[in-house]
């Protein structure tokens, strides 16, 4: 019966091609699959409605192989028999030539990032030093540029949030600094977002928290805290933050959330000299049971350089401890249709620049005490960002992971100079290979990619 | 027993089964068992039964497509609800009217389009003309045109509106067509309101027009092409067939004039691509000389942008055409298919007939770009294709507000004095619901409806007539037939279709 059948994937299931090998997405399961050369020959043929007989005779392997590896993606819910040439029309969650016809939808403009403070109680020397970077620069604070100018009154904040809003955007997030150093302004500002109808706030806070006040505001509003924080070592602490024992008063104010029974995420932030503290870092702060934990990372120029043919430890968590989020049909076509890293987002420093993103904070596109956002917003520099996808990134628009992976355009920008290389990716998709693996990525077991 | 399903079933030509659900708009291939399966509801009662794989027969092919059929479709149900029966659908909770609902959602999709009718003169007298005798419910042609000072206001108000507006969709761009009668009558016009739009606003706009091409002479094409005018001339095939139907005020043919003046913009601007063809055919075009005509000609005309049918609601316009004349069209067009057919099996994007593709493949790309899983963006009108009244601004001579530049001039929606009335606009979709939408929560196509407001329009009512429904849903049939015998044929042309028109990711090549 088989080998006088057709096989297709179900609709739900994707087949993208790479070079060499290809993927399989499993939108509904979440699982994504790497295939052998020769397993995305017969399955590409498959899927051009090829029999299988067809595909055996051609084809110098065993039927049994075939037919196997057929059975395989059938026995996971992926795939079908069919005994005529069906079409299979694929799944798809939403209209994704829309936004590239003329009358196409207004913006979803999904998250805001607002910078409220240039001060901060700490004196973390990676602050303002253009020549590092990292993996997840958006949910960690930083002052932001290094630039004389005049900061944004509380009105013109409350002004610029009034606005995002209008605009559809339903998340925000906001930056400094010490985002508590001027508690008055915060809590306006706060207040005022809350009224507004955000549905989600987030404020990112290296943890030292002055008053009862800073806890009352984010409790009576709902503001989930991001904390930045470092291994949870003393001498560490200080020696990144150039204070006096700032752990004791953060893992205080960690404490008091979660007595009070507040949800809050964690960014991890490690460097070149403190990789090795990091398991146990890790370790540390989920079992405070935050709601996220980001593994973050500080990427500077000088670091990079092999030592006794060693990869640099920070190079090394960069390219080869990349996992793959588990695949969905709205980040399968996000990544589809836009880059996921870019678009939907917004974001505003202290002194009023636009910029695509906090990470791209030198790409200024404009400034709100000069234009309205949805002027900055309409314009075709700022488009250009929105518009960019992995079909336009030179290596990542051949290859079969592209629906599913994440990385920085901010740390790629700041790597490489322009928006549309990769550093940061160990895989060669003319050979098919991790370059160096820490697992068996490529087997011939069908196990999910993550 | 039976159950009546919320989608249709139609077969391909090599007589492979689909299903189409109205629930979720999209298409399962439903080979004989599991049609049989769905349609006597067996999806909701039974559960998974043993599978058997590895033998020839046909009783274990039908047991594994049992098996199958189970374990694929129940977790499309369960996800998304589809292949419900049409008793369990629940009718759409978000649909509905109110004025606040309006004018939230014309904030964000709304007044794509400033449509500026200039003149109601015509050079012309072209028989399928909505302007003629052939259509009762239409304005005639007459002497009236716009002043001026109506046609800055309505820009005013225009921008005005779009200003208003920005933040809810910071991606529109002011589009403004002028539109006729012969709008080329009334060129001094154009120039006054394009010079005017340029004074008081810094941004780009779209500005087109729709003309018979007579009357474009070098000043005008320079002045149309310097503002990148979207230019839609008419021509609707080689000189007979054009001049059949496309007739001056002495009834003399003006196809002649018409191709000296496209020369004229293919000679003096070869690259420009804004300038497009507009075709119309009825029962009486032939339609296979008409395409060998573009074919051979593709060259020296510019592309095409539409071929349309000339509009048969309301008119008489038809009743020249007999049986016989009416079963010859059908065959033409049978076999035009067919050539669309094979033109995408196999020949090179280079041999492709833009005129078929104009004429067929955009009903296929329709059916293959449709919305699936969500709701069409119009959450305010229950069913059909029809827009929010106010997502266009068609402007009469004398000020008034209209749906749209097809639409009888009996369903204004205010005026660029007071602007639009949101009043009005709601109590011409409560109308439009009310005669035209009742019997919809029955039908098992509503997502690929497309019927709308100018279909049903009279003297300031719509009708719907009996059979209208019917061959709505024989269209629609037939058509997910053919795209999919399509598609099946080479599934890679879903790929192909779209691609030069919407920039389609192929996830099969690299």
């Amino acid at each position: 019966m088989i080998r006088s059948s057709y096989f297709r994937l179900r609709p739900e299931c994707y087949f993208v091609k790479g070079v060499k090998r290809s993927a399989i997405y499993n939108l509904f399961a979440g699982d994504m699959f790497s295939l052998q050369p020769m397993e995305t020959d017969i399955l590409g043929r498959c899927e051009k409605n090829e029999s299988v007989d067809a595909i055996i005779r051609s084809i110098c392997v065993p039927s049994g192989r075939v037919l196997d590896f057929l059975q395989c993606i059938e026995k996971k819910k992926m795939g079908v028999f069919l005994e005529k040439p069906y079409y299979v029309e694929k799944y798809r969650d939403r209209n994704i030539f829309r936004h590239k016809s003329y009358r196409r939808n207004p913006p979803e403009l999904k998250i805001g990032f607002i910078s409220m403070a240039y001060q901060c109680t700490l004196n973390c020397w990676f602050c303002l030093m253009r020549d590092v970077s990292r993996r997840w620069g958006c949910f960690g604070c930083n002052i932001g540029p290094l630039r004389e100018g005049t900061y944004l009154t509380t009105q013109e904040i409350v002004d610029t949030i009034s606005q995002l809003h209008a605009m559809g955007c339903h998340t925000l997030v906001f930056r400094g600094g010490d985002v508590f150093i001027d508690i008055k302004k915060a809590s306006a500002i706060i207040q005022r977002a809350r009224q507004l109808g955000f549905e989600n706030i987030f404020l990112v806070t290296h943890g030292i928290f002055n008053s009862d006040e800073c806890f009352r505001l984010l409790y009576e509003n709902e503001v989930h805290p991001i904390f930045q924080v470092f291994p949870p070592v003393k001498d560490i602490y200080e020696k990144i933050t150039g204070v006096t024992n700032p752990l004791a008063t953060i893992l205080l104010s960690l404490g008091r959330l979660k007595k009070m029974g507040m949800p809050f995420s964690i960014n991890l932030l490690s460097e070149y000299s403190i990789m090795r503290e990091m398991k146990e870092a890790v370790e540390f702060y989920k079992a405070l049971s935050p709601s996220s934990l980001l593994e973050d990372v500080l990427v500077s120029s000088y670091m990079e350089m092999q030592e006794d043919g060693q990869w640099d430890p920070v190079k090394k968590a960069l390219l080869f401890d990349k996992k793959f989020a588990k695949v969905s049909a709205s980040s399968f076509f996000d990544r589809w249709q836009f880059h996921p890293c870019l678009y939907g987002k917004i974001s505003i420093n202290i002194f009023g620049d636009v910029s695509p993103c906090p990470s791209l904070y030198n790409d200024v596109l404009g400034n709100v005490r000069e234009k309205s956002l949805p002027e900055i917003f309409g314009e075709e520099k700022y488009q250009r960002y929105w518009e960019m996808s992995k079909e336009k990134i030179l290596p990542c628009r051949s290859c079969e992971f592209r629906y599913a992976c994440d990385e920085c355009r901010g740390l790629e920008k700041w790597a490489t100079g322009t928006l549309t290389e990769i550093k940061y990716c160990s895989y060669d998709l003319l050979e098919g290979t991790w370059t160096s693996m820490p697992r068996n990525r490529l087997n011939n077991k069908l196990e999910p990619e993550r | 027993m039976t159950t009546a399903l919320n989608g249709i079933f139609f077969r391909t030509r090599q007589g492979n089964q689909y299903f189409y659900d109205d629930q979720t708009g999209l298409v399962f291939f439903c080979p004989d068992e599991f049609a049989e399966n769905l349609r006597q509801g067996r999806l909701e009662t039974q559960g998974n039964s043993r599978s058997v794989i590895g033998d020839n027969r046909k009783a274990e092919y039908t047991e594994y497509a049992g098996e199958l059929f189970f374990d694929l479709y129940r977790d499309w149900q369960n996800r998304f609800g589809a292949f419900k029966s049409k008793s369990t659908v629940v009718e759409n909770q978000r649909r509905g009217v109110d004025i606040s609902k309006i004018k939230n959602y014309l904030g964000r999709y709304g007044y794509t389009q400033l449509i500026l009718n200039i003149t109601e003169r015509c050079n012309l007298r072209c028989k399928y003309c909505i302007f003629s005798d052939a259509y009762p419910y239409y304005r005639n042609i007459n002497n009236n045109r716009m002043d001026f000072d109506v046609a800055k206001k309505a820009v005013d108000y225009y921008f005005s509106i779009i200003k208003e507006n920005m933040e809810r969709n910071a991606l529109r761009k002011p589009t403004i067509n002028f539109y006729g009668g012969e709008p080329l009558l009334e060129f001094n016009l154009i120039k006054q309101v394009v010079e005017y739009v340029r004074s008081i606003y810094r941004g780009d706009v779209l500005f087109s027009t729709t003309t018979n091409g007579t009357l474009l002479n070098n000043e005008r094409i320079d002045f149309l092409i310097k503002h990148n005018f979207g230019l839609f001339i008419s021509l609707d095939g080689p000189e007979a067939e054009h001049d059949r139907q496309r007739v001056d005020e002495l009834g003399k043919g003006t196809f002649k004039i018409i191709i000296k003046n496209i020369k004229r913009i293919k000679n003096i601007y070869p690259h420009y691509t804004n300038c497009l063809i507009l075709s119309t055919y009825d029962y009486g075009t032939d339609l296979k000389r008409v395409r060998r005509y573009f074919d051979e000609h593709r060259n020296a005309l510019p592309v095409i942008g539409r071929v349309n049918m000339v509009s048969m609601h309301a008119t008489n316009h038809y009743d020249q055409y007999n049986e016989k004349v009416r079963k010859q069209f059908s065959r033409k067009l049978t076999e035009l298919k067919n050539d669309y057919i094979s033109q995408m099996k196999v020949a090179s994007e280079q041999q492709y007939s833009d005129y078929l593709e104009k004429l067929i493949g955009v009903e296929y790309r329709l059916i293959m770009i449709r919305e699936t899983i969500r709701l069409r963006d119009n959450a305010i009108i229950r069913y059909s294709g029809a827009c929010v009244p106010g997502t266009k601004m068609s402007i009469s001579c004398d000020g008034k507000i209209h749906i749209c530049e097809k639409i009888n001039e009996h369903f204004s929606i205010g005026d660029i004095y007071r602007g639009l009335d949101f009043d009005r606009i709601e109590e011409i979709i409560r109308k439009y619901d009310a005669s035209c939408l009742q019997g919809c929560s029955e039908c098992s196509i509503t997502r690929l409806c497309s019927s709308c407001f100018v279909n049903f329009a009279q003297n300031g009512e719509f009708r719907k007539s009996d059979s209208f429904c019917q061959l709505v849903n024989k269209n629609v049939s037939n058509l997910l037939a053919e795209t999919y015998s399509l598609l099946e044929e080479n599934p890679r042309i879903f790929s192909r279709l779209l691609k030069d028109y919407h920039n389609v990711i192929d996830c099969e090549s690299t």
